[in-house]
């Protein structure tokens, strides 16, 4: 305090920092000189006036002051109000993108219903989706199925249940296993392929030039590749099955489940509505990822920085939403 | 004047003459433009010159109809952007070329592929007829012969110029060429002026030119309109800009380019691209 004369008001004050809110500036002007003040959303700030330049340290830290201005900063202390706006502003931001996606997947449906399919570039991408993930998913598969079988035949082997091995390894991989595992690895393999090509194509304006050429990107780049993913997923998902029971029965011989008792167990247990029913829901993880693939990859900005966030981000949400999905078409379904 | 209501396909033939009126767009908290106005006539060369961030590649975007404005409206020959079909706005677009800035070529398609792209969309030619067309624009820009390459094997000079082949490929009655010698070495810069003068003399279409660049600006236009922070501050022909008094000009005339660009443009640039 200059010779104690009393503050004159915040307002006639030279400046202030910009990043101080408007309460706190009316707070501060309220507030004596020294005087600590403590809001319940704004944090703590501390007041300090002008004594000849000098700083002056209060309980948060350094405070600048200069000659005859009030200098406020903000205290660390607002961590629960971030917080808050923080969850705030996610759930703001995934909500509209939730509607966003669901406005580009109208707007691929609108295209598929008028027949405005691209037949070269659906086959190019069924190929590239379905013939070449062939491999990973059905050793994916395979294992599924021979992990099934061990854990079970241990359980059903100390109950003298052994024969119902083959019926447990096919039902679990045909609802459950066979599209969730399938889907999950082609959301990395070929998801992620999706939302890194279409990004590149949108950061190095691929997409824009194809807009002024007058073809619309979903149609060309979108449509093709969902229609790709809806289609071949589920046929992956049936090989995935097959091959899953395959792993089982080898898992089952050395146990003591005969070939036969194995396959009858199937035939009598695995009823048609299990393999239809995983096939739709292989169809549905086949709309999920590659919607979401090619939205974030479409959503892409930046440089090579962005194309490698929208692929993480399509691959973790894919994920996900399968498994969401997964949970919400089984309640309907089974 | 055409009324909003929706214009349908068949309506839409252009001249090539643009209008635009008082342009305004905020992106996130920045003003990007600030109320432009342009009348750009048919078969003219118009550059917007400005430094990088001044909002002109945002202005071109609104132009071909990748971004809306907050306000105003971009009107070709009367037919406003904002009022036309989905249908409508595609038979525009055939009539429109934009050569890109990283010259946004395929990378799984060959040279050819490439400006044969928007033809085997839109035209229904004979495979004959189109390689014809492709070779007959390759050449435009100089690089007959090229056409098996694939763009990763081709220097960014060259790829700009199949990018500018490809915005050829449909005989647009515009051609909106952005940053089109951004990122070269100045004697490649030149050469895409000498393109660029070319096309413009061979093919009278409308052109905007959007770029930093003095020398391509004063080789190429028939007007130039000087941009800073999202409005114009300066436009007229190539003389008047260079006896504009204007500060934002004259700032902006002095640092960019060593003087005479002029000269330097008008005497290197179609050699070169020849």
């Amino acid at each position: 305090m200059e010779d104690g004369q009393r503050r004159p008001p915040v307002s006639s004050q030279r400046k202030h920092p910009t990043e101080v809110p408007a309460i706190t500036r009316l707070a501060a002007s309220l507030t004596r000189p020294g005087e600590k003040q403590r809001f319940c959303f704004q944090g703590r700030y501390t007041i300090s006036r002008a004594a000849g330049g000098r700083q002056t340290r209060g309980s948060h830290g350094f405070r600048k002051v200069e000659r005859g201005v009030t200098r406020i900063k903000m205290a660390t202390n607002h961590a629960p109000r971030r917080i808050l706006e923080r969850i705030g502003a996610t759930t703001e931001q995934r909500l509209a993108e939730v509607g966003a996606a669901a406005l580009a997947t109208i707007d691929v449906l609108r295209w598929v219903s008028r027949g405005a399919i691209e037949p070269r570039q659906t086959v190019r991408q069924m190929a590239r989706a379905g013939l070449d993930s062939l491999p990973i998913i059905l050793l994916t598969g395979f294992f599924s199925g021979m992990v099934l079988a061990l854990q079970t035949a241990s359980q059903l082997l100390s109950l003298g249940n052994e024969g119902f091995l083959g019926g447990i390894v096919a039902v679990a991989m045909a609802r459950e296993a066979g599209p969730v595992f399938a889907a999950i690895t082609i959301a990395a393999r070929v998801g992620s392929g999706f939302a890194a090509e279409i990004s590149m194509m949108k950061v190095t304006e691929q997409v824009d030039a194809l807009t002024v050429m007058a073809i619309d990107p979903v149609r060309f780049l979108v449509v093709p590749r969902v229609l790709a993913l809806v289609t071949m997923l589920p046929m992956l998902v049936l090989l995935a099955d097959i091959s899953g029971m395959i792993g089982g029965y080898f898992v089952g011989l050395p146990r003591g489940v005969p070939g036969s008792v194995f396959l009858d167990s199937v035939r009598q247990l695995l009823a048609p509505h299990d393999v239809t029913a995983g096939l739709i829901k292989a169809a549905v993880f086949g709309l999920v990822v590659s919607m979401v693939a090619c939205y974030k990859g479409m959503a892409a900005s930046g440089g090579a920085d962005g194309v490698g966030r929208a692929t993480t981000r399509a691959v973790v949400a894919a994920i996900f939403l399968i498994l969401v999905t997964n949970y919400f078409l089984d309640l309907v379904m089974f | 004047m055409r009324s909003p209501a929706a214009v349908r396909h068949a309506d839409v033939a252009i001249t090539g003459r643009i209008e635009v009126r008082d342009l305004r767009k905020r992106i996130g908290d920045k003003d990007v433009l600030r109320g432009v106005s342009l009348t750009v006539e048919a078969a003219e060369t118009v550059v917007i010159l400005g430094p990088s961030g001044c909002g002109k590649s945002v202005l071109l975007k609104h132009l071909v109809g990748l971004l809306r404005p907050d306000t105003g409206e971009v009107r070709y020959d009367g037919h406003s952007l904002a009022a036309l079909s989905e249908g409508a706005m595609e038979a525009l677009r055939t009539q429109i070329g934009m050569a890109f800035q990283s010259s946004a070529l395929f990378d799984s398609l060959t040279v050819a592929d490439n400006v044969a792209f928007p033809l085997h969309r839109h035209r229904h030619l004979e495979e004959t007829a189109i390689e014809r067309i492709v070779a007959e624009k390759l050449e435009q820009v100089g690089l007959a012969g090229t056409e098996r390459l694939m763009p990763e094997e081709l220097s960014n000079g060259m790829r700009k110029r199949v990018g500018i082949a490809r915005a050829l490929a449909l005989n647009p009655k515009v051609i909106f060429y952005d940053e089109p010698t951004a990122g070269l070495d100045p004697v490649t810069a030149r050469t895409v002026d000498g393109v660029l003068k070319r096309v413009q003399r061979d093919m009278h279409s409308t052109a905007i030119v959007v770029t930093h660049d003095l020398m391509t600006a004063f080789s190429v236009a028939d007007r130039i309109a000087v941009m800073q922070s999202g409005a114009f501050v300066e436009l007229g022909t190539p003389e008047a800009i260079e006896a504009s008094e204007d500060e934002a000009v004259v700032e902006y005339l002095r640092t960019g380019v060593p003087r005479r660009p002029r000269d330097a443009g008008n005497t290197t640039g179609p050699e070169a691209g020849r």
